[in-house]
Parts: C-alpha cells; structure tokens; sequence
C-alpha cells in the first residue's frame, strides 16, 4: 500500500511537473500558454495596443499587445484536475521582464492605472482600440487564456504546487 | 343594375396612401450615400466629473461632431463600452483631454452659480442649452457649439451623469481601480 501511495505521488508530480515545465517554457519560447490566472504586483509596460477581438475572428476576447514590460511580484496560477484530484501549480518570480507581449484575456483588474498618452478609437489598424505610450498598473489580476512573449526573464523563480 | 365585379374604382389618393412610404423613403435613400459615412462610435457614461482648469466644447468643423477638450479634468465611475468591451474606471485624473463626440448629454453647473442645466450636444447642435450663460458661452439651444462665440466654461465646471458618443478620445491618466472585461 505505501508502495502504491508512493508510486501515484510520483506520477502525480511528474504530471504536473510536466504541466508547469511546459508552461514556463512554452511563455520563454514565444508558444501560446493557455488559460491560467496571472497576478502581478505592477506590471510596467510600453507601447499599449489594446483590442477586442470579434467572436467569429478571435473568439470575442480582450487582446493587450506591449512592446516591452517590467513585472513585480509576478504569479501565474494554473487549476489542474488530475484523476479527480485539483491540483495548482503556481509559478512566481518577484522581477520579470518580458518584450513582445501578447495576452488574449477574458478579464482585467488592476487596483491602479497610469496611462500616458492614452488613445481610444480607431488607432492600430483597427476601427476600435486602445493605445498609450506606456502603462503602469498595480495589483493586477487577468484571467488569461492565451500568452505568448518573444523573450522571457524570470528572476528568482520559484514553482510550487498546492491541492 | 349594374353586376359587382369585385374591382374597386381607381381612387387617387387611396394610391397616394399606398405609395406615401415609398415617396418619403425614396429621397432618404438617395441621399443616403452623400450623407456620408456615420463612423464607428463607442459610448462614454461618466457619473461625474470636475475640472478646476479649463473646458472648451468647440464645434467641429464638419458640423457632426463636438470637440471637448480641457488640460485638467477629474471623471468619478466612468463606463467605456468599445465594441463589446467594457472599461471601468473608479476615479480619473486625466491630462490633456481631447474627446470627439457626436453625441452628448449631461447635467451641468459651473462655477456654483449656474443651476443646474442639462445640456444636450447633437453633432456640433445645441439640442439643449444653458439658460442664463448659454448665449455667452455659445450653448444656447438652436445654436452650434463653437469657441468662437464665447470663451470657454471655466474654472469649477461640474458634470453629472455624463453619456457620450464618442468618435475619438485622447488623454494621459490615472486611475483607481480599473476593470476591463467582456
């Protein structure tokens, strides 16, 4: 029996290893990473273009494109259900930079907001957008459902997982 | 006696009748495409808003739009709806405002003396002025909103219940507690 129990606990951290792995290298290698709740302590960004994308193009979310940004207290919180079981496993890192940011969200809260030259209508090619020269926001939560950036930087990154 | 066919006499203005919609829409239709496009618009709502600088509503050139535009302003809960997403904003300082409205209504006061007014802005049209200041400052009803009328509404000007159609906004801000979602 402790051999059993033993064996589902390394398959069950191997999977999930495996998920957080994939995760982490997905965002550092420009591949979209879907669905997970990102939270950060500020998020300081240059070159805003945000859209809503059309439910027949770009299955009606929020699309936020920075050119560069600076991230403090950094998490990303992704729900797992493995054989029944709900598993989170969470990646954090207290400094992160990142350029050629695009995040697909169905939602975006943020305690604080700057925006400097901030633009609505129809800017970036599009009928209706978003844009500012930079943006700084604080205490931000999104849920995201998909994230691609062109290059990563985690600071002292640190990945744990919670049932 | 003379048999019933079943077929009416022809009556002039039972077919003038017929046709009314037809005459009326035809002319809309023709003259549609010289109206020119109506834009791509999406909607403002502002509960409330101050500025202790300066706010010019400035008739726009091509007579379908009015330029606001103010250095300083504060907005308190302001809604953005654009194409099916919504901004929400708890508390604005913004900075060089420039706003592009086609349409925009609010409850008015400036400067503490003025009661309040609700002012209603169609296009560059003044559907509904301020009484009292409105001749002076260009916002009488049955006018066109223009800086060249009048100078501009200035210092503690507040604004309730603001909504705006809104062609084009620009600013530089900053906020407590943003929103944005679906």
């Amino acid at each position: 029996m402790e051999g059993f129990g033993k064996m589902a606990a390394i398959g069950l951290a191997s999977v999930v290893g495996v998920v957080v792995l994939s995760t982490v290298t997905g965002v550092g290698l420009a591949m979209p990473v879907s669905d997970f709740q990102l939270k950060a302590g500020s998020i300081d960004g240059r070159n805003l273009n945000m859209y809503a994308g059309s439910m027949d193009n770009y299955g009606n979310k929020i699309f936020q494109e920075l050119s560069s940004a600076t991230l403090s207290q950094l998490e990303i919180v992704k729900e797992m259900s493995l054989g029944g079981l709900t598993v989170r496993a969470i990646i954090q890192s207290p400094q992160a930079s990142a350029s050629g940011v695009l995040m697909k969200c169905d939602n975006f809260k943020a305690d604080a907001m700057r925006a400097g030259n901030q633009r609505i209508g129809p800017y970036g090619g599009r009928d209706f957008a978003v844009t500012a020269d930079n943006l700084y926001v604080e205490n931000v939560s999104a849920w995201v459902t998909e994230m691609s950036v062109a290059s990563l930087n985690l600071g002292n990154m640190v990945i744990k997982l919670e049932s | 006696m003379k048999a019933k066919t079943g077929r009416q006499p022809f009556s002039f203005f039972k077919g003038f009748r017929k046709a009314l919609p037809l005459v009326v829409a035809l002319p809309l239709l023709l003259a549609a495409p010289l109206l020119g496009n109506p834009g791509k618009t999406f909607k403002i709502w502002a509960f409330y808003s101050y500025t202790w600088s300066e706010l010019h509503i400035v008739g726009y050139e091509n007579e379908n739009v009015t330029v606001i535009t103010s250095p300083s302003i504060h907005f308190d809960n302001i809604r953005i709806l654009m194409d099916g997403t919504w901004i929400e904003l708890k508390s604005v300082d913004a900075e060089n405002l420039y706003l592009k409205a086609k349409y925009m209504e609010t409850d008015i006061i400036i400067l503490n003396l003025v009661p309040l007014s609700h002012l209603v802005l169609n296009g560059s049209h003044v559907d509904q002025g301020i009484p009292l200041l409105g001749g002076l400052l260009g916002l009488e009803t049955c006018h066109t909103a223009n800086s060249h009328m009048g100078p501009p509404l200035t210092w503690l000007v507040q604004m309730q219940n603001t909504y705006i159609v809104a062609e084009e906004l620009r600013l530089s801000m900053k906020s407590d507690n943003v929103r944005i979602h679906l």
